[in-house]
């Protein structure tokens, strides 16, 4: 997430104390100014000193306050805390603080479906405020608030108040304790699911609702990174075993730190708990696990710690810093068969179950790598699918033609004399030249071949031969020369987006898509008149790796944080170095920062799958999420389609959508990119814009943006992905082991129909390949 | 100080240098803080904002690809980018008190492990008299083949 500097001076007009150790303040602004607007679930940042902030959620105001020019927060005091709370506690009266403006990353999905609020002690700020906006707005909600004891929760009496029975409290030694899978239980399954709380509340409500089978997207939770202390943190001591040594890990400080400073050698990388670096073995001592990398069975056995984020429950801890490197002995997979194999015809045909390991877990590298693989995915996965050519406003007038490629296909789109668009396959019936080969152009009423002048209708039929009665009884009339230029019959103008299938044979158009048509939908209908436009020629974009890396890619969300540390990261760091008080954050700032967000948030955005290898990241929630609202274009929008409609439309801000086979659109901010396989090494990527037509002119300047400083052969962030693209074309020559891994999150029976999966989940790769071993199977001519 | 033909020319000159010599920081300090650095994606590309270019660089987005071009974490940098210019004598086209114009034909080269390849074209400069030197007001890069199917361009014609 971005973060957002303190820059406006408030000032304490109130102080309560609402539970034995919980404040709450009041704060307003300075002269009646005015605070931006802020809805139920965002937060402020408070600076506790030059370099330091502290997060805070609102609260909703009392009395005649109005949010206009204050806001309230509650701030737990945490006894052994040296910064924020402490801070925060010290304050009296009318000093004042210096905050960010508010800014939402845990907003109320809607009023329209049931909603079920968590909240675990302090972690009721940002519920209250949601409580009071579904009470207001006569929604179906329950609240469930819990903690240790009675006599500890803030706020009990006021919400009890505004919401009556709707209020349910837990309290952890009474027999009203939480049981959280029973209200998920008795909840309907379209219910939006929201809960602020401890780390382990917020875990065991998630693998709650996910077990029972909650669509991630509707599973919502704010987590508050407290840097380095948490309520209750103490001192301990850390012994090494080899060595004997032992020190002390104040509160503040990691395991890691304090060991690095006493010069032990130790290996780590991110410092969040993330990324698993730093496992270090636990000897003896009880460990207090703060990571995300640990499962919960290595968890409760106790042997193993992420000593950058997690502290001891005992008084020492025993660690091993040397332990043997244990190399797990494995036995991989063994070709049981050779991959292509020899069939009756002493043909070479391919071992798809193999290549292709159950549900798509394991992947053969030979699908990457093996050109005889590539040549049959020619004759197959490009031939029975619905590939994307173009789109018709490149080709607004009769006679427009462009020339494109379906797999290793040459084919023209043109625009025929009825007005309909028709896709022809590019080479004179005569010796076989290409009419065409400009990108695009108008080729008037009719294709003359620029060899011995044989002419074509524009929709391929014959019209003329010069000296034709050459060809008088010799048999030419029955000759496939006579019949003109070959013609796609499969193809179909979906609002402007026009795909053909080669083959004659095969699935309709609408049982290929299926539901996945719905994020083309998106964005055709971002535009008030329904219509896009595509701008400008594309940038192409050569790599020498296989077309399906890219594909991967476009849902891999495990990698924006790692791969493009290099680009995204610096964009971050430059940002906040530069960025002072009410600096506007530039375009390009807003487009490339979200690409460093978390785990957690990517985890949390969700993927949906669809049959046939569609799929898109970001159900709900993208990196595309936050961009600024454009002046004029919401009343647009509203005068087109309805404010519900207009509002539904733009809520939907999905990442990327994979079409299968070679393409990924992103209808949040309209472009579109192809991913032109050339060989088995070789791809042309190909990255296109459109204009939302009726819409002002900065959504085209931002996607005209996007597309530079995500998509072009001098972008930064194409130089990382391509890097990596290409060492894994270079890596999977190693014999020792063919396999790409592709089992995040897998489980069996995952896919099927629409679905809805983690976000940092591979299924959508797996989706692709099931889909690909399906069209792979499918004969040339079928 | 009045503007010598000579200096305009020495400055193009040293302008390509510093990043053939991999100077990227003290490069990047030739630009005006307004400064930009514009390569068409179209042949004769007249629109800046509207449509897809190939790089339309503010300062802010220079000093990120400079900073990156040193950064620990740069795979794509694993090993580094060569690169080397090879200019025709700068033609200025206009000349007045407060601003140059100039236009260069180049052929540039960039390499990294077994690959180069070629870029040629022209570079028109607007510059700013600034302190015994100048200031890169605008520099746009004009490729005979910008629409062209390419590899990574990493450096900077
Ligand atoms: S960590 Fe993913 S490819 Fe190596
Ligand atoms: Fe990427």
């Amino acid at each position: 997430m971005t973060d957002t500097k303190p820059s406006i001076t408030l000032r304490i007009a109130n102080i309560h104390r609402v539970a034995p150790d919980i404040k709450a303040f009041t704060l307003k602004t300075l002269d009646k100014g005015k605070l931006p607007p802020h809805a139920p679930g965002s937060h402020i940042k408070i600076a506790i000193s030059d370099k330091d902030t502290r997060s805070y959620s609102l609260l909703p105001l009392t009395g005649d306050d109005s949010a206009e020019d204050t806001c309230r927060i509650a701030v737990l005091l945490d006894q052994n805390s040296t910064g924020g709370s402490q801070f925060m506690h010290e304050l009296s009266l009318r000093d004042n603080v210096t905050v960010s403006p508010p800014k939402n990353d845990f907003p109320l999905a809607n009023t329209k479906n049931p909603s079920l609020l968590f909240a675990g002690g302090i972690g009721i700020t940002p519920i209250y405020a949601m409580a009071k906006q579904l009470e207001t707005a006569d929604a179906e909600y329950t609240l469930h608030y819990a903690g240790r004891r009675e006599g500890k929760l803030a706020f009990t009496d006021e919400i009890n108040r505004l919401i009556g029975d709707k209020l349910h409290l837990h309290y952890d030694n009474q027999d009203s304790a939480l049981n959280i899978s029973d209200v998920l239980e008795a909840a309907t399954k379209n219910t939006h699911i929201y809960v602020c709380g401890p780390k382990g509340m917020i875990v065991a409500v998630r693998r709650a609702a996910e077990s029972i089978g909650f669509p991630m997207g509707q599973i919502h939770f704010e987590l508050f990174n407290t840097p380095s202390t948490t309520k209750g943190d103490v001192p301990f001591e850390v012994e090494i075993a080899d060595t004997g040594k032992v020190h002390t890990v104040p509160v503040g400080k990691t395991i890691l730190d304090v060991l690095e400073e006493a010069g032990e050698e130790l290996l780590y990388d991110c410092k969040h708990g993330d990324c698993g670096v730093c496992t270090t073995k636990v000897v003896s001592g009880e460990v207090d696990h703060r990571d995300v990398v640990l499962s919960d069975s290595e968890k409760a056995a106790g042997n193993l710690i992420q000593i950058c984020v997690s502290r001891a429950k005992s008084k020492r801890l025993v660690l091993d810093l040397q332990p043997e490197t244990q190399t797990k002995k494995i036995t991989p997979k063994t070709n049981p068969k050779p991959t292509q194999k020899k069939n009756e015809n002493n043909m070479k045909t391919i071992d798809l179950e193999w290549l292709v390991q159950p549900g798509g877990s394991e992947v053969h590298r030979d699908v990457f790598i093996n050109q005889d693989v590539f040549e049959q995915e020619m004759k197959t996965v490009f031939r029975n699918t619905w590939v994307y050519v173009g789109h018709d406003s490149q080709a607004p007038n009769k006679g427009d033609f462009t020339t494109t490629t379906i797999g290793n296909q040459p084919v023209i789109m043109v625009r025929h004399s009825d007005n309909n668009i028709q896709v022809l396959l590019n080479r004179c019936p005569h010796k076989g030249v290409q009419l065409v080969n400009d990108p695009s152009g108008s080729t008037g009423q009719y294709f003359r071949c620029p060899y011995h002048a044989w002419s074509f209708k524009t929709d391929g039929s014959p019209l003329g031969i010069p000296f034709e009665k050459g060809y008088e009884e010799t048999g030419f009339d029955t000759s496939c020369a006579k019949e003109g230029m070959c013609k796609v019959e499969n193809v179909r103008n979906y609002r402007g987006f026009i795909f053909a299938r080669l083959s004659p044979e095969g699935e309709s158009f609408e049982d290929f898509f299926s539901g996945s048509l719905s994020s083309l939908d998106n964005m055709i209908d971002r535009s008030p008149e329904g219509r896009l436009e595509v701008v400008g020629a594309p940038l192409r974009y050569l790599h020498y790796c296989n077309w399906k890396m890219l594909v991967d890619n476009q849902t891999d969300t495990c990698h924006p944080m790692i791969a493009h540390e290099s680009s995204a990261g610096t964009v971050k760091k430059l940002w906040e170095a530069a960025a002072g008080e009410n600096t506007p954050k530039p375009m390009v700032v807003e487009i490339v920062l979200p690409f460093m967000s978390s785990y957690e948030t990517f985890e949390n955005m969700g993927i949906r799958t669809w049959d046939n290898g569609h799929g898109h990241t970001g159900v709900s929630w993208s990196i595309h999420s936050e961009y600024s609202d454009v002046e004029g274009y919401f009343g647009k929008m509203i005068k087109a389609y309805g404010k519900d409609r207009a509002q539904e439309i733009l809520a939907e801000t999905r990442h990327n959508t994979c079409y299968f086979p070679n393409m990924m659109i992103k209808g949040a901010i309209q472009t579109l990119r192809l991913f032109k396989p050339v060989a088995a090494d070789k791809t042309i990527v190909e990255s296109w814009i459109f204009r939302l037509v009726g819409a002002p002119d900065t959504f085209l300047e931002r996607t005209a943006m996007y597309n530079r400083i995500i998509n072009a052969p001098t972008s930064i962030v194409g130089h990382d992905d391509l890097e990596m693209y290409e060492r894994a074309q270079e890596g999977l020559k190693v014999d020792a082991n063919p396999w790409v891994n592709m089992q995040r999150h897998y489980h069996e029976d995952e896919l099927g129909g629409e679905r809805v999966h983690p976000g940092t989940s591979e299924v959508q790769m797996r989706n692709t390949y099931v889909s690909w071993a399906k069209y792979m199977g499918m004969g040339e001519d079928s | 100080m009045s503007v010598q033909k000579e200096n305009i020319i020495d400055f193009i000159y040293a302008e390509a240098a510093l990043i053939d010599e991999r100077k990227f920081s003290e490069w990047l300090n030739l630009f005006a803080e307004d400064g930009l650095y514009w390569m068409p994606l179209e042949f004769g590309q007249q629109e800046e904002r509207l449509t897809t270019s190939l790089m339309h660089e503010d300062k802010l987005m220079l000093t990120v690809r400079v900073e990156r071009l040193h950064g620990e974490r740069t795979f794509s940098q694993r090993p580094k980018s060569r690169c080397h210019h090879l200019l025709q004598r700068p033609e200025i086209l206009h000349i007045s008190k407060d601003t140059i114009k100039t236009r260069t034909a180049f052929h540039y080269t960039e390499t990294r492990l077994d690959e180069q390849f070629f870029l040629v074209g022209w570079s028109e400069h607007t510059l700013r008299p600034a302190d015994h030197s100048f200031h890169i007001v605008r520099k746009q890069v004009n490729l005979i083949n910008p629409e062209s199917a390419h590899r990574n361009i990493q450096l900077f014609v």
